[in-house]
């Protein structure tokens, strides 16, 4: 009971820095931005409390169904814009970004189940934390990397050349972190099924669309580093494949059925 | 020719193979595989002779979906080789590129130099180097990628799997006459939870022999075999008496079978189920359970005596006489089932290290980029193999430090 309280209080906080932000960006008051900015620190911290104390509970890393990995993806997007914030602090606009997109994730995983269940046999493995913990890491840092496309989107007439690039350079390197991540998810995967299942592929539709998304960050990677696409292009292709990536996480469980039904 | 080489190993090409892959990828999800051409007359209605002619039934096993990956690692070595040949060139060619560039405006030399040895560059002739294996990354890469897909499609051609349901004490002997013979299976560890682990005994084409256990996640290797602990099902467990104190012979019943001793009088048993519902009449009604879960385990039998047949279920622990020969049906019995895969022991090898390759080639190529800055008294120019301009911010940051303190 306690646990299920303590879920709601950083939906709430994240809410509350949310609106705080707005405010102060729209109004140009800093003491606004910086409350937001102290109660998306405190957000973060209840936020992690309870997916450990959730974890010590389920006696596992707590991200073994479409809630726990919801609840993860949205605590790995708001700790990606504190770490960028806390690098340098000028990325204000890091909080305005991050803020909300954990506010929707956290609030989509209230609305799944939240009971805490006994892994199946097929998920008590060795391999679970990589594969699950990295998928984390990669969709949240895709995740960032989309908004930092939509921002540049946004502001690409009102904002400075620098500021663009700088957007523009972020989403690259982030985009970067998460294909690598998004490798060894697949990777990992592999190995996983081939214990599991006797086979490393399956097309279960889960892996194909994991592959359709690699895909689709290899293209914009030899787009970007070969071609040399840069701004507009790139950052509505790293929004693009951010489409593809929730498609592979909510809409891959919700229409289809396959190995992965359980995720 | 020329013209043919440089697209079929261009950049360009490789996207397009790419982006086919996914289209048709997205076709194999959409589209349920593997099903009756029934099946697609039912859900696609007007679109089933299109589905079955394009072969979108079993998309990622038609020609053309093949077809793709094998022009994408034709892609990959052209491109691979290409790179290979580059390589010896790579260093002074970014090197090169930092001479030819332009100076960075507000960079002085001295504080450069300084500056860059804060950044981890080594220096050699004014020429300022970091991070100069990363020139190997993207070749790493492509080459992790071409292993992987040589890996995987020995994989796929070369691995033979067989499925056995096997019963406790049964065996199952193999093409290398290796043999596996079910010693116990049980559905739950000793804390309760849920766990599918079978005992076996694990014989080699050598004659040596040795006890395993698996279960999901923990296959046992025997010789070129693995063996993986894949299903159960229940069986059916009669005990026959020819007087009811007369000892009880068991008999596992995995299919349909008539037990009987004189041949004529007996059971027919049929199946068992995992529950049932008892209808308003007092009829019980066997039922499915979600995974075959034994509930309220009901046996579905006929009982066959004097040329008259009659169907009905019955409970375990339940026994009736048929002529003179006592039944009586007991809790179902779990029993595992196994599935066998034979492949050459270099394949998964292959496989894993083709992993280690791609992920060393992605980290190459993007957390150890290489960079040159040669550092001139006419100023400081700066090549990087990904974000020249923000080595140079990079740079400044630095000297703004080193003034600092």
């Amino acid at each position: 009971m306690m646990l299920n309280v303590l879920f709601y209080i950083p939906i709430a906080l994240y809410f509350v820095a949310m609106l705080l932000e707005f405010m102060g960006a729209a109004f140009k008051r800093a003491s606004l931005r910086r409350a937001a900015w102290f109660i998306l620190l405190g957000a973060i911290g209840v936020h992690t409390a309870y997916t450990v104390l959730r974890g010590i509970r389920a006696g596992r890393i707590p991200m073994a169904n479409q809630f726990e990995f919801a609840n993860a993806f949205a605590l790995g997007v708001a700790v990606i814009g504190a770490l960028f914030k806390l690098r340098n602090r000028s990325m204000d606009w890091m909080v305005t970004l991050c803020t909300p997109c954990a506010f929707v994730l956290i609030s989509y995983a209230a609305f799944q189940p939240q009971e805490i269940t006994e892994l199946m046999p097929a998920l008590r493995s060795v391999w679970f934390t990589a594969h699950i913990g990295t998928a984390v890491l990669s969709y949240a840092a895709f995740a960032v990397a989309a908004c930092c496309g939509l921002r540049y989107l946004l502001l690409e007439k009102k904002e400075t050349d620098a500021h663009l690039r700088q957007l523009d350079n972020l989403s690259y390197k982030l985009v970067c972190f998460g294909y690598l991540m998004l490798t060894v998810v697949i990777l990992t995967g592999c190995v996983w099924a081939e214990q599991a299942w006797s086979s490393f592929w399956t097309w279960d539709p889960k892996e194909v669309w994991a592959l359709i998304t690699w895909i689709l960050y290899s293209i914009y990677l030899h787009q970007r580093i070969r071609m040399n696409w840069r701004g507009r292009r790139m950052a509505f292709f790293s929004i693009l494949a951010f489409v593809f990536v929730i498609f592979t996480f909510v809409g891959v469980n919700t229409l289809m059925s396959g190995l992965h039904s359980y995720a | 020719m020329k013209k043919v080489l440089s697209f079929l190993r261009s950049m360009r090409f490789g996207m397009v193979l790419l982006a086919l892959i996914a289209v048709l990828s997205v076709f194999g999800t959409l589209i349920a595989q593997g099903q009756s051409a029934a099946y697609y007359a039912h859900a696609c209605p007007g679109w089933d002779g299109v589905i079955l002619a394009l072969g979108l039934d079993h998309v990622y096993s038609t020609w053309y979906y093949v077809a793709l990956f094998a022009a994408l690692c034709l892609n990959l070595l052209l491109c691979s080789v290409l790179r290979a040949g580059r390589l010896r060139t790579a260093r002074a060619g970014l090197i090169a590129r930092a001479q030819k560039a332009g100076p960075v405006a507000g960079l002085e030399a001295d504080q450069a130099a300084a500056a860059l040895k804060r950044l981890g560059f080594r220096e050699q002739d004014g020429v300022y180097t970091r991070r100069m294996l990363g020139v190997f990354g993207p070749l790493v890469t492509h080459t992790g990628l071409l292993l992987l897909m040589i890996a995987a499609a020995c994989a796929f051609s070369l691995a033979q799997k067989q499925d056995a349901w096997l019963m406790v004490g049964d065996s199952l002997t193999l093409a290398d006459s290796a043999k596996i013979r079910v010693e116990s299976f049980s559905m739950e560890d000793a804390s309760g939870r849920l766990e599918y682990t079978s005992v076996l005994e694990l014989t080699g084409a050598d004659g040596t022999s040795r006890t395993a256990t698996i279960q999901v996640n923990h296959p046992a290797r025997l010789g070129a075999h693995t063996v993986y602990q894949q299903s159960y099902a229940f069986a059916g467990v009669l005990d026959v008496q020819t007087a009811p104190d007369a000892p009880a012979e068991q008999v596992v019943l995995d299919s349909p079978a008539f037990i009987s001793l004189d041949g004529a009088n007996g059971i027919q048993y049929q199946q068992v189920y995992g529950d049932y519902t008892v209808t308003e009449d007092g009829q019980i009604m066997p039922v499915n359970t979600a995974g075959g879960a034994m509930v309220h385990p009901v046996y579905l039998t006929a009982v066959i005596a004097d040329g008259e047949q009659r169907l009905g279920a019955v409970l375990p622990d339940e026994t009736f006489e048929v002529g003179g020969v006592y039944y009586t049906f007991r809790e179902p019995a779990a029993y595992p089932g196994l599935r066998i895969k034979t492949q050459p022991g270099w394949v998964l090898p292959l496989l894993y290290a083709s992993f280690v390759v791609l992920i060393t080639g992605l980290y190459l190529c993007f957390f150890h980029v290489p960079a040159a800055v040669c550092v001139t008294q006419d100023g400081v120019r700066i090549a990087s193999g990904k974000d020249t301009q923000g080595l140079a911010e990079s740079l400044m940051d630095a000297i703004h430090d080193m003034a600092e303190q």
